[in-house]
């Protein structure tokens, strides 16, 4: 430990002496003081703290995660170039604990960085929330300044009923030949899908639809807990925008003392959040609710599936929320540190800067990955047209394709895991990151990927010659 | 025999036979990106390295001495061959342990001052925090950088940056030292004390490797030698087995008479041809020369901003810490190792040959008492200065003796 200890103190040494982290901690409170001035918001208080924390959280993940790429290629690359690590790695000194001690010491920094900037970002917010007139305060520690669960209604598995309907249809509707027609019995079956999921997203002028909704921590809100209702609904008439249309709630169990009625006029494709009570939430944690789309509406309205209704209740207050959050963006640059050592494991420090910035292009324009998978080429369309012409050419591209798309369908599958962990949009929500996510953030990352890449990395260096550089001192 | 064996036999510090280094078929091809042979650097090497030996690699630049040294720390992987450093594969940790290294050029972190240097590689040796305190303080002292101990390695001179180089490869009291060039970049006394210090760990039965392109510091130290050229071995053996020339013989005397001197001769002149008699003075070499010249200087000492001079070897370096009366043998290094005497090997082998015949105005000169000039009789004339110098540097090396 004495030694891995070390290594630490000597990456901080060399981040004070090089000024890089007076550097980084200038930049950093630049930014989350200056972005404020020149961002613009919808006029409210809560438009402009979910775009304050958004726009300066993003700022300080960018900063830092570049400056943790950097700083780790060049931590571990330069010490070899330039020779140092020769009389290092002439110690009693593992390898894996040098590399290992060289993460801890980028980590440190960016702990350090992080809970600066974090800090800053926490401080301002509550130093404007501090000025806001009461109304809005309590609007802000309701819907933005606090950390709120989610519950939303079980998703019903259609798959069943999509199969038996295939089963009864498909004979009435498709031939023999366009039943052995893989491409057309998709399209079918997709439609099946749809038509029951229209099902339970439309209600139709007079109608109503229900939700029962399990809210699991509900046994212990006191009568004035904070729930929230969260809902989103589009209308199947066409217009140029949001149409404003009556609606009315029921919340709670039907005959029950406490179940709530009222109607409200909400606009189309926004979300819209109000409060419930939650008394209204039976003993056993669920939650009845019911819209009515009245007749005079005279149009369909639809509410999705996905995130159509969800009810939104305290889990725990800003402060817990923030730090979690703050420790998720830690824990992504984490990764982005074992990502540059396991580079510089086995490259120079400009070769290895290079790999992991471009590798993060890649990574952030997952929309390129995704449409990659969804065609299964990486070539343009008129790869297809020229398949059906067998050439030489043709067959390298189909090679191509399958090596690039299966590392392009691993490298998506990663990306969405990650991206599952962002706790930036939670923040400026107020949703919750509970400690489950936090975990599971932790185990998937560092864990998994991070023990991969790390792996990789350790293995890497520990084999390599160390002393075919010539030194520049 | 030349007057450091003569130190090295009277000190009792013959190598013993226990192997510390082992190498068998050594073969190092440098390849290129696409694994095609680039360079044959080190090409079927064997040697090995007994206990308490200096051990020189000798050889022009590009040699494989520095391939072969990188190959026995684990710094490079052999192509070929086999290396045991203690018995075990110079990758092992805890071999590394009781290996000290200072590589050609000392690869330190700018960034750290010289006592932030030692403790950072005492704490890979996880010593103690005291314990790093003090070898720290006491290697400072010991290559003169005591004064500057704050000051960050980046702006140091090169000579500075040698000093605390080989300070770090000293942290951890090392059984084996390997020291790749040692001297380059050190100004003549730097020089002489690291020679010092490599006999004083010598003496302590600590190996030392030592490869250099300068013929001086080899001859002046190294018990035993390997000369490298083109990747191979091209000689190897003692010293004395390679530089004795045993078809002349050389008597030195204090000055004599002119009778005297003409005696001698008719009984040479019985039996050798007067072609193959040569007759001079010894001269001291540039280096001993230089060193009695500083040392009258700093006799009315100025302080100076760079390195100073080190005055002992650190105290955990030396054997039982507790002064002993000395031994013969020690006797003997303290009046070799005075400026005058330690240059003994090199004046005899830089002494060039006067005249092909003797003539009789060369014997007449050669014959009288000689006023010693101004510059060269600085060694000479100021015996109680070097020997004073000489006795409290060596008051640290002889603290005893580990074997």
């Amino acid at each position: 430990m004495q030694q891995i200890w070390a290594i630490v103190c000597l990456t901080w040494k060399a981040a004070l002496r090089f000024r890089l982290i007076w550097a980084l901690a200038a930049l950093l409170v630049i930014c989350v003081a200056g972005l404020p001035l020149i961002i613009k918001d919808d006029g409210t208080a809560r438009g402009l703290t979910q775009i304050l924390m958004t726009y300066t959280l993003s700022a300080i993940t960018a900063i830092l995660g570049l400056a943790t790429l950097w700083l780790s290629c060049g931590t571990l690359a330069r010490d070899v170039e330039e020779c140092q690590m020769q009389v290092v790695a002439t110690k009693p000194i593992h390898r894996w604990q040098i590399w290992i001690g060289k993460w801890l010491g980028v980590m440190g920094m960016n702990a350090v960085l992080l809970a600066l900037a974090g800090g800053t970002v926490y401080g301002l917010v509550l130093f404007r929330t501090s000025k806001l007139s009461e109304r809005q305060r309590e609007i802000l520690h309701h819907e933005v300044l606090i950390g709120r669960a989610s519950a939303k209604e079980e998703a019903q598995d259609l798959e069943p009923l999509v199969e038996e309907t295939f089963r009864k249809d498909a004979p009435l509707r498709l031939t023999s030949d366009q039943m052995q027609d893989k491409k057309l019995v998709e399209v079918f079956t997709a439609q099946i899908r749809e038509t029951f999921k229209a099902q339970r997203q439309i209600i139709r002028p007079g109608y109503m639809r229900e939700w029962k909704i399990k809210v699991p921590a509900a046994q212990g809100f006191a009568t004035n807990h904070i729930v929230m209702l969260r809902v989103k609904f589009m209308s199947t008439q066409i217009s140029g925008g949001p149409q404003p249309y009556l609606t009315i709630w029921q919340i709670g169990k039907p005959e029950s003392p406490n179940q709530v009625r009222g109607d409200k006029t909400l606009t189309t494709d926004t979300f819209h959040e109000f409060p419930i009570p939650a008394s209204a939430i039976e003993e056993d944690g669920t939650l009845t609710i019911r819209l009515t789309n009245p007749s005079r509406n005279n149009v369909a309205l639809l509410a999705p599936l996905e995130d159509g209704l969800e009810v939104l209740y305290r889990e725990s207050g800003f402060a817990v929320n923030f730090a979690r959050g703050l420790a998720i963006i830690f824990c992504w640059f984490g990764l982005l540190a074992a990502l540059g050592l396991t580079a510089a494991s086995f490259m120079s420090f400009s070769m290895a800067a290079f790999a992991c910035i471009g590798l993060l292009i890649v990574v952030m324009s997952g929309g390129m990955l995704k449409e990659v998978v969804k065609d299964r080429t990486i070539f343009t369309s008129a790869h297809s047209e020229e398949t059906k012409t067998e050439t030489g050419w043709t067959k390298v591209k189909a090679i191509v394709d399958v090596v690039m798309v299966s590392i392009y369908a691993v490298l998506l599958q990663v990306i969405q895991a990650v991206e599952d962990y962002s706790p930036i949009e939670s923040l400026s929500s107020g949703r919750s990151i509970t400690w489950g996510q936090l975990a599971k953030a932790y185990g998937l990352m560092w864990f998994v990927l991070g023990g991969i890449i790390s792996t990789i990395g350790i293995i890497t260096f520990t084999r390599r010659e160390l002393a075919t550089a010539q030194g520049k001192v | 025999m030349t007057a450091i064996e003569t130190l090295n036999r009277e000190n009792g510090r013959q190598p013993s036979t226990e192997t510390v280094i082992s190498v068998r078929g050594l073969v190092k091809v440098f390849k290129d990106f696409w694994g095609r042979p680039k360079a044959r650097a080190v090409d079927n090497v064997s040697f090995d390295v007994r206990r308490g030996e200096i051990f020189g690699l000798l050889g022009p630049n590009g040699s494989g001495k520095s391939t072969t040294i990188k190959m026995l720390l684990g710094l490079l992987h052999p192509t070929k061959g086999h290396i045991e450093v203690f018995g075990k594969s110079p990758r092992d940790v805890v071999t590394k342990s009781r290996i000290g290294y200072l590589p050609e050029e000392s690869y330190l972190y700018r960034y750290l001052n010289c006592h932030e240097t030692l403790d950072f590689f005492g704490n890979l040796f996880e010593l103690p925090a005291a314990e790093r305190q003090k070898r720290a303080e006491q290697l400072l002292e010991m290559v003169g950088l005591s004064q500057t101990r704050t000051r960050v390695v980046g702006e140091f001179s090169k000579g500075m940056q040698r000093r605390i180089g080989l300070a770090q490869a000293l942290i951890n009291d090392p059984d084996l030292v390997i020291l790749d060039e040692p001297t380059a970049g050190l100004d003549p006394i730097g020089c002489r004390e690291v020679k010092d210090l490599i006999l004083a760990l010598a003496k302590r039965g600590k190996t030392v490797i030592l490869s250099s392109h300068l013929l001086a510091d080899v001859e002046d130290l190294c018990d035993r030698v390997v000369i490298y050229y083109g990747g191979k071995i091209q000689a190897d053996g003692t010293l004395k087995e390679l530089l004795t020339e045993r078809d002349s013989v050389r008597i030195t005397t204090p000055p004599l008479s002119r009778e005297t001197m003409q005696r001698v001769l008719e009984v040479i002149r019985k039996d050798v041809a007067e072609d193959k008699i040569h007759v001079d003075n010894p001269t001291q070499n540039l280096e001993s020369y230089f060193l009695g010249v500083v040392e009258k200087a700093r006799a009315s000492a100025e302080s100076t901003s760079g390195a100073t001079s080190g005055h002992h070897v650190a105290a955990y370096l030396q054997s039982g810490g507790e002064a002993k009366a000395p031994s013969q043998a020690d006797k003997m290094l303290e009046r070799l190792a005075s400026p005058q005497a330690t240059v003994a090997p090199a004046a005899s082998a830089q002494t060039a040959p006067a005249a092909p015949t003797v003539d009789a105005t060369k014997l007449a000169a050669l014959t009288q008492s000689q006023p010693a000039p101004p510059a060269a009789s600085a060694p000479t004339t100021e015996p109680k200065v070097d020997l004073s110098k000489a006795n409290e540097k060596l008051s640290g090396l002889l603290g005893g003796d580990k074997k």
